[in-house]
This record gives structure tokens, sequence and C-alpha cells, in this order.
């Protein structure tokens, strides 16, 4: 029970944190040069990824908390499957993201130099 | 059961793809250095975004309980997250001061910046030529429009002149129909005027009769003529007059026909004019409806226009970036000039001093020659002598042969006198001399004692 507290704390404030660091990224984005735009872009979406994955989370782990809550919306058969999602699908696209992202701004420097 | 199995299959390959990522990044890093990074000014939010790995690679690995594992992908998730946050809340801070700075620089003079007229010239000047090629096209469109709407508004103008002139000669036809009146006025008044010439007449008459007796009856039946003929002209008049109305009525009514029908023609095509007019006007909202997507795009591209214009100062900024970088480097430039000339004035003064000392050397050189010359001389005067010395060497070592011989011979004459010396006297020792040898044997015992007397 303590772990799942501690984890589902440290799930929300990495929720937040992402959040946060998403839109910070998206205001840094327009005093990036336009040859990182494709790159900033793409880590972006990654962080959109990785947002999604820790809401899908913290909603998991709060269904553990409050399961009548979830039982009596008819939520609890959804989030199953809205944490297999972000397991299968989510997790390895937030790696394409920043393994794009990584892509883009080698060429970018490379057609800088 | 494909969830439970695609799960960790997913996880390593997130793994996987972020290790890809992470080595990428990392090598480009390498290669690059922190300076060949700066042109992207987040690049450490790449670093961090690499390191993301590791939670997950915490997650996957299966020596640590399950629990530990999840505490520790969330902890490192929260960390890594919480750097990445800090790291990009002070890029904000810093880009956003920078870019206030360069707003406000931008609202200075241009002496501070000496390449904004350049950049005026060369990028917002095509941009503004752009706008005014458009507002041309605009304006020309406009005048079109204008010269269109002016022309209907002459062939109106015609129309309506068309229509006056119509009314024109409605009023005059109004206007004769008025004179026409008034004559049959003036003739009724002339008639009138008669009937008053008539009845005076007639009171002449009267009064005459009054004085004529004997005619009375003559002019009784004169009056009666006259009374006749007065009825007949008041018949005749009135008939006139019936006629004059007759005529004038009918010539009013087909006047007034005329003008009802030339009013209903005009009516008819002041009705034409205005259905034309309202198509007109119909046309002219239609256009005015298709200008406007024309303006929408206008504004739209004056959005873009303002887009680019950010852009631009953007770009300006990232100039001027550059440019103080320049400056800095023109700075260090004149400096190193500075330097260049000192060391180039430092280099003429040791060039003329090695000119001078190369001069000295020369002199010295020179001396040094002639005295090599004198030196060769000497050298052969030398030979020459050493020549001569070698001759008188050898003529010595001959004549120190011959001596050594002669010794040799005066030796052997010694050693035959001392055995000839011997032979009287076999002892050979003396009290105060000691032993008596020979000379050789002395000179070889001599050679014995200072070897070891050395020794």
């Amino acid at each position: 029970m303590a772990v799942s507290n501690t984890v589902f704390m440290l799930d929300v404030l990495t929720l937040a944190l992402v959040v946060l660091s998403l839109i910070l990224l998206v205001r840094n984005r327009e005093y990036e040069r336009s040859a990182f735009e494709n790159s900033v872009n793409a880590l972006i979406f990654g962080l959109l990824m990785m947002a999604i994955i820790k809401g899908i989370d913290v909603l998991s782990l709060s269904k553990e908390a409050a399961p009548n809550f979830f039982a009596s919306t008819g939520l609890e058969a959804y989030v199953g499957g809205m944490v297999t999602v972000a397991q299968v699908a989510l997790l390895p696209l937030f790696a394409v993201c920043v393994l794009v992202a990584v892509i883009f701004a080698k060429d970018a420097f490379e057609n800088l130099s | 059961m494909i969830p439970e199995v695609l799960i960790p299959v997913q996880r390593y390959v997130t793994v996987l793809l972020l290790f890809v990522a992470a080595f990428m990044w990392l090598l480009l890093r390498k290669n690059r250095g922190e300076e060949g990074l700066d042109s992207l000014r987040i690049n450490r939010v790449y670093t961090i975004m690499v390191l993301a790995i590791l939670p997950f690679i915490v997650g996957n690995l299966t020596f640590f309980s399950e629990d530990i594992a999840r505490v520790g992908n969330s902890f490192l998730l929260a960390l890594i997250f919480l750097i990445m946050f800090i790291v990009l809340f002070k890029f904000d801070k810093k880009n956003s001061a920078e870019r206030v700075k360069d707003l406000k620089d931008m609202m200075k003079g241009a002496q501070k910046h000496p390449i904004k007229y350049e950049f005026a010239k060369k990028i917002v000047l095509p941009e503004i030529k752009k706008l005014k090629e458009t507002e041309v096209k605009i304006a020309k469109e406009k005048k079109k429009f204008s010269s269109e709407k002016l022309k209907e508004m002459k062939v109106l103008k015609a129309k309506e002149k068309a229509i006056d002139e119509k009314l024109k000669i409605n009023n005059e036809l109004s206007d004769f129909i008025k004179k026409n009146q008034k004559n049959s006025e003036e003739k009724s008044r002339s008639v009138n005027v008669e009937l008053s010439k008539i009845i005076d007449s007639k009171k002449d008459l009267e009064k005459k009769g009054n004085n004529i007796t004997k005619r009375e009856k003559y002019l009784e039946l004169k009056i009666s003529e006259v009374k006749k003929r007065k009825k007949d002209l008041e018949i005749s008049v009135r008939s006139q007059k019936s006629d004059i109305s007759k005529k004038t009525k009918e010539v009013l009514s087909e006047v007034r026909d005329n003008a009802i029908k030339e009013i209903e023609d005009r009516e008819r095509k002041l009705d034409i004019a205005k259905t034309e007019l309202g198509s007109l006007k119909r046309d002219v909202t239609r256009r005015e409806k298709n200008f406007n997507p024309r303006i929408k795009l206008m504004e739209k591209r004056e959005k873009e226009v303002e887009a680019r214009f950010s852009k631009l100062r953007i770009k300006e900024s990232e100039i001027n970036e550059s440019m103080d970088n320049l400056q800095i480097l023109k700075k260090q430039f004149a400096k190193d000039e500075r330097v260049l000339k000192k060391n180039q004035v430092e280099f003429v003064e040791d060039s003329s001093e090695i000119i001078r000392r190369e001069k000295k050397t020369e002199r010295v050189k020179d001396s040094y020659l002639k005295s090599k010359a004198e030196l060769v001389n000497r050298e052969s005067e030398l030979n020459t002598f050493e020549a001569r010395l070698s001759r008188r060497k050898r003529d010595i070592d001959a004549l120190e042969r011959r001596i050594a011989r002669k010794n040799k011979e005066v030796s052997i004459l010694q050693v035959r006198l001392n055995k000839q010396l011997e032979e009287p006297t076999k002892d050979r020792s003396d009290k105060d001399f000691g032993e008596i040898v020979s000379e050789k044997v002395y000179s070889a015992k001599k050679k014995v004692r200072s070897k070891n007397g050395r020794k």
C-alpha cells in the first residue's frame, strides 16, 4: 500500500512536471532556429505521449485508491484498457519520438555546418 | 494473453529505441563538443531526455523486486523531468529577457543597429513592395469597379437626361395646352368684347330709337334682326365656344393621353431603370461580397507578413547577436592588428639590426677572408716551412741514424774497450764506485731503477 501511494505521488509529480515542461518547451520553441523546428516538435510530441502515459498511470493508481468511484462510474473497464494501450503503444511511441527528435537534430546540425 | 506477451516486449523495444537515441545523441555531442551544439539552445534538454532510458532500464531489470523497480522507475522519471523543468524554466527566463532586450533595442535609434537599414532594405523592403503591389492591384480593381460604376452612372444619367428631356417636352406640351387655353380664353374675351360692343351699339340704337321714332319699326325689325343676329352670334359663339372647348378638350385629351402614355412609357422605362439599378446594386453587393474573401485574404496575408516580421525580428536578433560577436571579433582583430603592428615595428627594428649585424658580419667576414687569405698565405709559407722542416727532419733523421750507427759503432767499440779493460781486472767491483759495468748495462739498469722508483 505504501509503495503504491509513493508511486502514485511520484506519478502525479511527474505528470505535473511533464505538463509544465511541455508548456515551457512550446514557449522555448519560438527562440530556436527554424532548422530545429521539426526536432523540437518531435520532442514536444514525445512529451505529450509521456504526459498521456503518466495520466493513465495516475488514473490506474487512483483506481486502486478509490475503487468504488470507478466501479460506480463504469471507468474501471476503460482504465485497464487504457493502461494496456499506454504500455503497448504509447510507451514505444514516446521512445520513437525521442529517437526522431535526435535524428532531426543531427540532420539540422549537419545542414547548418 | 497477447498484452501479457506484448507489454514486456514493447518495454524492451522502448529501452532499445531510447538506447539508440541516447547513443546517437551522445556520439553527436562527443563529435561536436559543447560549443558545436550551441546552435540548438535547448541541447541540454535533449541530453536530459535521452537519460530517460535509465528509469526504463531499472523498470525492466528482473533482479530487483517489482515494488523497488516501480518506485525506482517513478522516482527516476520524476527526477529527470524535474531537472528538465528547471533547465527549461531557466532557458525560458533567459530567452524571454533576451527577447525583451532585443525588442527594446529595436525601439532605439539605428546607430546601435548598423545593419538595421540593410535589414530593412533587404528583407523588409521586398515585403513592403509585395504589399504595395497587392495594394496597387486592389486599387486597380477598385478603379475598374469605380469606372464601371461611373459608366453605369453615366448611362443612368443619360437615361435621366432622356427622361428629363421627355419631361421638358411634356412641359412644353402642357405650356402649349395652356397657351391654347389662353388663346381660347382670349377669343372668348374678344367675343365678350364684341358682345359688349354689340350691347353698346344696342344701347346707341335704343338711344337713337328714342330719337328716331320713325324708323322704330324698321329699327325694331332691325333690332329683331340684330337680336336674331345676336342670337345667331350667340349661337355661333356658343357653337364656336363649344367647338373650341370640344377642340381644346380633344387636344387636351390627346395631349393628356399622349402625356399619360409618355409618362407611362417613362414610368415603364423608369421601372426598367430601377430594376436595372437594383440589378446593378445587387451586382455591386455581389462584387463587394466577392471582394470580401479578397479582403480576408489580404488580412490573412497581413497576418502572414506580421508573422514573417516576427520571424524576421528573431532573425534580426540573431543577426544582432552575430554582429555583436563580429564586433567582438573585430575588436580582437584590431587588438591582434595592433600587436601585429607592434611586432612589425619590432620586426623592422630587428631586421634593421639584422642588416646592421649582417653588414658587421660582412665586414667581419671580409676581415675574416683577409685574415683567411693571410692565414692561407701563412699556411702555404708554413707548408713550405714544414716541407723545409720535414726535409730538415729527414736530414736530422738521417743524421740521427748516422749518429745511432756511429753510436752503435761507438758502443761496440766501447764494449770491445770494456772487454779489453775487463780482461786485466777480473774483479769488477770497487769499494768507492761499487760494481763496475759497461755503459749499456748501466743504462739498462738505470731504466729498470727509474721504473721501480716511479712505481
